[in-house]
Parts: structure tokens; sequence; C-alpha cells
């Protein structure tokens, strides 16, 4: 009986992504191979991959993503796996504001984060620079913003929240027995921590590890923001340009996109090997304990200077740049000795402005109803997925997850191209629609959710499920109150980040919207593009409180009890 | 004897009268012919007066007609621009492709609600390629959105390629110099601003502020010098173009001397603007347009009086088959009107109408040259010569 509901749930499911999925990518592979835009009268040809490829940029553009995403994860992960076991499972003091507080790199705009730290670490106006050449007697500048290796550290904070959050709900539904017979056998903390709690949170480290190199593969900002004025290419900046260009090369750009998308499917190939045997990776079983507070003594002031320091120093700075950016009368060189004379002219015009235009107007309303409605659609549908892709046994699963994980590790600005390309043709009336940015964001970012709710799954044991059904509840009866309740952590975790990431969505939204359907992230590139760099930073706070709010309200309404993250 | 001399005496005299008679009557014959053509000249004149007369009558009535043809053309022209007013009131709004910026285009919205009550004028601020695309989905699937498109020179030479412009003559274009109307009526440069050097007014000061185009490329500006990307940017590409023309043959040096300035390399010319305010660099290339808003903030940034200067026409025009075709023209009407080209100019740009903010007057004499649109061959020949990628 069960069986029957959880078939028909997967037939749907795998409807639903199927569709979601294939519909733009079968127009990027078309459009890839076309010799023109689609659209346009052209012929079949191989053209667009022997231009992309036979031009030497090409390779040291894929090079450079490939060091930079790595670079950028492992920055990612050297920060953030610690951070996350302490404010998760151990008694640092102040772990309930750290929560909230480590993720707030993640809420600012991702090019105003990235401009904030031109103006921290700019060898010429870097107020870091500054800082440290006066007081340690510098004749030089220590930082400069315009390299490889700053790109890759500005970045790398960008995902220090990415890794908290995919971290911690692993962590707090850990079995504790474990831990327990560790200690009773004689292990100290140390060894428990590496023999017991990292093995256990080794799929949800892979599954974050995955994400994290594709996203650095796919993302744009500060390529473009850091890298292009030092010649810094990576694949998806040199997209950009093919893209930029009148008439717009998206053939090349597409094909230049496959790579990253090879890349990417191999990476979750490997991901579903190395957690091929899901069962080893079960923490919550029906008799376990849930996670408790691990008393780690005096270490807790070091965990906690270490969490402050990271919040400082990837959060603060950045916004406390941003705050400046928006009271002052103009973005500029600022010297300690001219910020009190900037600072006795500060005001609130820049609100005034950028909350004076109608498309900002307009962007508030649709982008917090993207964030709200979109992320809850998108987890009800991933959480059906998720299930699917780890408990059903139907052929075909593998393949479902891995269609699933494709749209993200295509370049947003391609992926719009596929997307505008496939619901212009089809007859459904929602092209310009908020409706349309709302699919066109489930679609590309489905892995984040998914990523939340597996790992959380793959940890309950199926006795629970068994117990259901062998109390005669249907599946969806068994999902519904034994799973849902499981589930909880993850499903928070994953729709506060969704909720973040589409309330900041930009390289697709371009393409997408039309007057009426304008996004606040889409006015700020805009804004940013006029040189209102001011007014964006005023948006910037904005919609850095705007998201902080949504954080704490779905923290609340998840109920104290189950708050994941 | 006698009789014979007598005779011939009489002969004499008698042959001289004959010859005195003939030469007076001759003489005689002589006025009445002058009298003659005398009074057919008179005629004649009377005649030409009374022509002259009679087409001084014609012509006042035909003055008198023209004056009433005018009337009546004018009605007419009238009563077409209500006609067109109703009609785009039909439609009820107005959809424009633009590249300017927010701020102006809100404005401008502002502006045109007010003067046509019941029609809505929205805006998708879009550029360069993803415009392109837009543009391309719409007449594909043949579900349009946009009625009037503005922006980069460039562009359009692929727009009216494609098929995608509408031709329209408006009232509107006269007053507009030739240089600035396609050809076929299918689009018209609107705003001119032009490329200039500027620089930040707190870094660099006296003598150091660049006064000629060898100035600019001074090794002390290395590591402090900001343009757009010519590899990436088309317009900045044009911009090279065009100084060939006011470089001669000191074009390839001037290259390669910019070149070696490691310049700070933007996506486009607006964000060099903002390199040169925050002190990122010290002087940059940018256009008027960007420059404007910072000098109007009184932002630390100046024109260094650099000559001669290149003109970017930014142009506008109708898209074929529009959906408000009538709202598109009263749109495109109203923005070439001297009130919103003036209104234009008081916002920082300089129009092909002849206006200028005052900031910009002094240098529009010295803008002698425009830059001409490249087909891609002709970019890639240009790309090649100047060893792009720069970086």
């Amino acid at each position: 009986m069960h069986l029957d509901g959880l078939k028909v749930s997967a037939i749907i499911a795998a409807a639903i992504i199927s569709f979601l999925v294939i519909t733009p990518l079968a127009w990027l592979m078309f459009g890839s191979f076309w010799s023109k835009s689609p659209g346009i009268a052209g012929e079949l040809t191989a053209a667009n991959y022997v231009n992309a490829y036979s031009d030497p940029l090409s390779y040291v553009a894929l090079f450079n993503s490939l060091i930079y995403a790595v670079g950028a994860t492992t920055v990612a992960f050297a920060l953030g796996v610690p951070l996350a076991w302490a404010i998760v499972r151990t008694n640092t003091p102040f772990r309930r504001f750290f929560e909230v507080a480590v993720i707030l790199p993640y809420m600012i705009p991702g090019i105003l984060y990235a401009v904030a730290w031109v103006f921290l670490l700019s060898p010429k106006t870097g107020l870091v620079n500054i800082f440290l050449m006066r007081t340690l007697g510098l004749g030089g500048a220590p930082f400069d913003i315009f390299t490889m290796p700053a790109m890759i550290w500005v970045d790398g904070l960008t995902g220090v929240p990415l890794v908290f959050l995919l971290l911690s709900a692993v962590l707090r539904n850990q079995d504790v027995t474990l831990e327990e017979a560790a200690l009773i056998a004689g292990s100290n903390k140390f060894e428990l921590l590496r023999r017991i709690t990292l093995p256990i949170i080794r799929p949800a480290i892979l599954a974050a590890l995955m994400l994290s190199l594709t996203r650095y593969l796919e993302l744009f900002e500060v390529p473009a923001i850091i890298g292009l004025p030092s010649g810094i290419y990576v694949t998806t900046t040199l997209i950009y340009r093919k893209i930029e260009s009148v008439p717009p090369n998206y053939g090349g750009g597409t094909a230049l996109a496959v790579t990253l998308l090879a890349i990417s499917i191999t990476l979750v190939y490997l991901y579903r090997l190395l957690t091929r045997r899901a069962e080893r990776f079960t923490t919550i079983v029906g008799k376990s304990k849930k996670a408790s507070t691990l008393d780690i003594g005096r270490w807790r002031y070091a965990a906690f200077a270490y969490c402050l320091t990271i919040f400082i120093v990837a959060g603060i700075l950045p916004l406390l740049m941003l705050t400046l950016g928006s009271v002052l009368p103009y973005w500029g060189i600022l010297s300690f000795e001219s910020l009190p004379e900037a600072l006795s002219k500060a005001s609130f015009k820049h609100f005034d402005l950028a909350f004076s235009l109608t498309i900002v107007r307009r962007g508030l309303v649709n982008s917090f109803f993207l964030a709200v409605v979109g992320a809850t659609v998108a987890m009800i549908l991933v959480s059906f997925v998720g299930y699917i892709t780890t408990r059903a046994t139907f052929r075909g699963r593998g393949v479902l997850e891995a269609l699933s994980f494709t749209p993200f590790s295509v370049p947003g600005l391609v992926m719009g191209v596929g997307i505008l390309w496939a619901y212009v043709t089809l007859p459904i009336g929602i092209i310009g629609t908020v409706w349309v940015l709302m699919l066109a964001y489930i679609t590309r970012f489905m892995p984040y959710g998914l990523r939340a709710v597996t790992t959380n799954i793959v940890q309950i044991h199926r006795e629970l499920e068994e117990a259901s059904r062998v109390a005669g509840a249907s599946w969806l009866k068994t999902f519904r109150h034994i799973m849902t309740p499981m589930l909880r952590p993850g499903i928070v975790a994953g729709w506060i980040f969704l909720s973040i990431i589409f309330l900041r969505e930009v390289s697709t939204s371009i393409l997408l919207y039309q007057s009426g359907s304008e996004v606040l992230a889409v006015a700020a590139y805009s804004l940013f593009n006029d040189n209102k760099w001011e007014a964006v930073s005023a948006l910037g706070v904005v919609m850095t409180g705007i998201t902080l709010l949504l954080n704490v309200v779905a923290r609340k309404l998840a109920g104290s009890t189950a708050v994941a993250v | 004897m006698v009789s014979t001399n007598l005779s011939i005496v009489v002969s004499v005299i008698a042959l001289l009268v004959a010859a005195g008679g003939i030469t007076y009557a001759s003489i005689r014959l002589g006025d009445i012919d002058s009298v003659n053509s005398n009074l057919v000249s008179k005629v004649n004149s009377i005649s030409s007066d009374v022509t002259s007369l009679k087409s001084q009558i014609g012509q006042l009535g035909q003055q008198q007609a023209d004056r009433l043809k005018a009337v009546e053309a004018e009605l007419a022209e009238r009563k077409a621009r209500e006609a067109l007013i109703d009609a785009a009131r039909k439609e009820g709004k107005v959809t424009i492709y633009t590249s300017q910026t927010i701020e102006q285009m809100e404005a401008l919205k502002k502006r045109f609600e007010a003067t046509y009550p019941g029609i809505t004028m929205e805006f998708i601020r879009a550029l360069g390629g993803p415009l392109t695309e837009r543009l391309q989905t719409e007449f594909a699937a043949n579900k349009r959105v946009g009625d009037v498109v503005q922006g980069s020179q460039e562009d359009f030479v692929v727009y009216k390629e494609r098929g995608w412009l509408e031709k329209y003559l408006s009232p509107e274009l006269k007053g507009i110099p030739d240089i600035y109307k396609d050809p076929d009526g299918m689009n018209v440069a609107a705003r001119i601003p032009f490329y200039v050097v500027g620089y930040n007014t707190k870094l660099v000061t006296g003598v150091d502020v660049p006064k000629t185009w060898d100035d600019v490329v001074n090794p002390k500006w290395k590591g402090k010098f900001s343009i757009g990307d010519p590899f990436v940017h088309p317009s900045t590409l044009v911009w090279f173009d065009a100084m060939k023309q006011v470089l001669g043959n000191k074009w390839a040096n001037f290259v390669t001397q910019m070149r070696a300035l490691n310049p700070r390399l933007q996506v486009s010319l607006t964000p060099v603007v903002k390199q040169i305010v925050t002190g990122e660099v010290s002087i940059g290339l940018t256009l008027t347009s960007s420059m404007f808003p910072e000098l109007a903030a009184g932002n630390p940034v100046a024109v260094a009086p650099v000559e001669p200067l290149v003109a970017l026409p930014n142009k506008i025009a109708i898209l074929k088959n529009s959906p408000h075709p009538n709202a598109a023209k009263l749109y495109f009407d109203w923005f070439l009107s001297d009130a919103t080209m003036k209104f234009l100019a008081e916002f920082g740009d300089t129009v092909s109408k002849g206006y200028a903010p005052d900031a910009y007057a002094k240098y529009i004499p010295s803008v002698k040259y425009t830059v001409r649109a490249l087909t891609e061959r002709e970019s890639d020949a240009l790309k090649k010569e100047m060893g792009l990628p720069w970086n």
C-alpha cells in the first residue's frame, strides 16, 4: 500500500524535476550546436565548441576557475567546519547568537560584499592596509585585493555560512550514544572529534564540499568586481564576456558552460559513489538520544574568540563599510583623519533616493514574495525528491538526483537564457511575471534545499518508517508524521538558505524580469551599473535587514526545540 | 553751252534735292520707326505690367491658397496628433528598453505621464548582449513587450540588420543634423555624450592635470589610469578606432604607451568615474553622461582639458510591429521635443538638438569626431592591431 503512494509521489516528483530541468537545458544544448541564436535561421554546427576550445584564454580561465573553486572551498571549510562544531555541539558562550550572526556574510548582496572588501584591502585606499601601514610602520600595503589569493579569501568567507548551515543540521541530529560509548571507552575529546564525530558527519561534509566546489565554479560577483579589473579571468567571467557582446555569442558561452557542467556532474557521481552505502551513516535510530552539548572546559573561551573573530572579519567589517557607504556623502577615499568630517555630513539622502524609485518599491514586494513563497514551494518539492532519491529503490533515482543538480552548475546568465527560451515558447503565460522567476530560482537552487534535507534523511534509520508502516500508516502519512518532524532541522536550514539566495539572485533574473516583476537584487545591480554605489549600499543595508528578519522569524516558527541552524 | 551747263546744274540740284529728299524721307521714316518701336515697347511694357499685375494677383491668390493649405495642414497635423494621442491613450502604455540610468528614466517617466495622463510609461533597463537576447526571443516567439529601444549606436547596427526597427519620420526630426539620422528613417541619435579624460581633483592638481593626449599616456600614470576594457566593451573599442583619426601616425605609439600604463580595465566606461572618485585611480577615460552625476554631486572629479574629442551617439528607435505602436510614436516625438531635450541637458546630456549642460558647453567646439560602427571583421582586426586582450 505504502509503495503505491511512494511510487506515485516518485513519478510526480520526477516529472516535475525533469520538466523544470530538461526544458531549459534542452534549449541550451540546442543553442550550443546552433550557428545563430535559437529562433534565427541557422544550421547545426560544432563551430561554437571549436571556437571556444581553440582559444587559449579558455584554458587559462578554466585553470583559474579550478584554483579559485578549490581555494575558496578550502578557506570556507577550514573556517566553517570548526565553527559549526563549536556552535552546535559545544558549550561555547553566546552560541545561540552566533548561530544567526555567522550567516551575516551571506545576507549582504554579493556585489556589495566584493566592493566592501575592495575598500578594506585595496592597496591605495583600503582601510585595513592604511591601518596596518600606520600601526606597524610598513613601507607598502601588506594586502592587495586585486590578486587571486585575495579573491579566494573574499569568496571563501561567503562560503562559511554555507558550510555552517549544511553541517549544523547534521551535527544537531547526531546520535550521541556513539560519543558516549567512546567517552566511556576512555577517548579524550579530540579523539572523539576525530574518530567519531567527523566520520559520522562525513556524508554531510562531502555533500557540502560538492556544493561548495560547484558553487564557486559558477559564481560570478567576486570574479567580476575584483578579477576583471585585475585581468584574472575565470570561466564565468569569460562566459559573461561572450554574452555581453552584441550580438551575444550564447553558443560560445554555452559551449564553455558545458565544461563546468561536466565537472559538476562528475562531482555528483563521486559523491554518490562515496555515500553509496547510505546505511553506514545512519545516526538517528528509534532509540537514539538527541545530541547534547559537549563541555569543552576552558577551550570554550578560545572557541568563543574564534567565533567572534569570524563574525567580525567576515560579517561586521564589510557590513560596516556598507553602512558607512550608505550614509556618507559618497564612496570615496576614507582616511582616519577625514572620517570625522565625512561623518558630520552623514545623511539618509541615499535611502530617500533608493526608495523613491518605482523599480525599488516594486522590487521590495516581489523579492519578499519570492523569498517567502518561493522558498516554501521549493522546500516542499525537494523534501519529496530528497526522500525519493535516498529511500526509493527504483532505477534512475541517481539520474534524478544528477538531474536536479545540473542547473546549479550552469552559470546564472546562461541558465537565464535557457529558461527564457523554454518558457517563451511554451503556451503558458508566465513569461515576464514573478512566477517565471520563481520557477527559475527553484530550478537553479534546488540542490541547496536538496542537500539540506537528504543529508538529514540519510541519517534517519528506516526502522522508524518501518514501525509506522507496520502500524498500518500509509506512505504519505508516514512521511507527514514521522519524516517531516525528523526532517525539520534540514527543512528549516534549507528554507533559510533558499530564501536568502532568492533575495539576492541577480544573473538569471536580469533576462527574465519585466516591468512589474522587478526584484530588489536586479534593482541593486542596475543602480550599481549606474554608479549609484551609495543608493545600492542603502538598498544593501535594507536587504540585509530583511534577510535577518526572515531568518529570525523562520527560527521562531520552526519552534525552539527543532531549530536547526 | 549755257543750257548744257544749266541742265547740269539743274540735274545736280535735282540730284541734291532728290538725295536730300531721300535722306529726309529716310530720316523721317526712321523717326516713325523709333516712334513705332517706342510704342511697341510701351505696349509691351504695359502688357508685361498687366501680366505682372495679373501674376501678382495670381500670387496673392496662391498665397491665400497656400495659407489656407498651411492652416489645413496644421489642422490635419493637429488632428493627427490628437488622433495619435487618443490612439496612444487607448493603448494605455508604452514600454521602453533603455540603457539610460534608472534615475534619469524615473524622472522622464514622471514628466511623460504628467504630459499624457492615462498613458503609463514603463521602462526596462537592459544593455548589450542581454537586451539583444531579449529582443531576439521576443521577435522569434512573437511575444512582444518593448515598443521603443534606446541605446548605443553599435547595437543599432545589429537591430537594423535583423529587421527589428520601424521606419518613422517624426515631425520632431527637424532641427537635428542629418549625420545623426538614419538614411532609412529607422532611428536617430538623440543623446550625444562624448569621451573625456577625467581626473580626481584631490589627487591631481596644477601642472599634473593632463592637457594633451601625450600627457594622458605619460608613464607617471602607471597603475593610476583606468579605462573600459576595449576587448570586452564595444564603446571603448570604437573610441580607439576614432582616435586613429585624431592622432594619425602617432596612434600606434599612443596605444603602446597606454598599455604600458597597466590600466585598470573596467567592464564599461561608467565604473571608471567611480574609480576616479574613490581615488583607486587618478585619471581615466569616461563619458560625459557617466561623469555628470558625480560632478553634480560635487564629488572630487573634473574634466581634463584634453582635445580634440570624440562623440558617441546614443540612438532611439521604434521597434517593428510593437504592441503599442501609437504610444511608441507619441513617446518618440515627446522624447525628441525641445522640452525633453532641454530637460535631458539639465541631466547632463549633450543632445543632437544642440543643448548641453553648462559643465560641458565649452568643450562642444572641441568635439570634432564621431565614432563609427565597426563590422565584426573590423573589430577583430583592430583588436589584433592593439594586441588585445591586454591582461
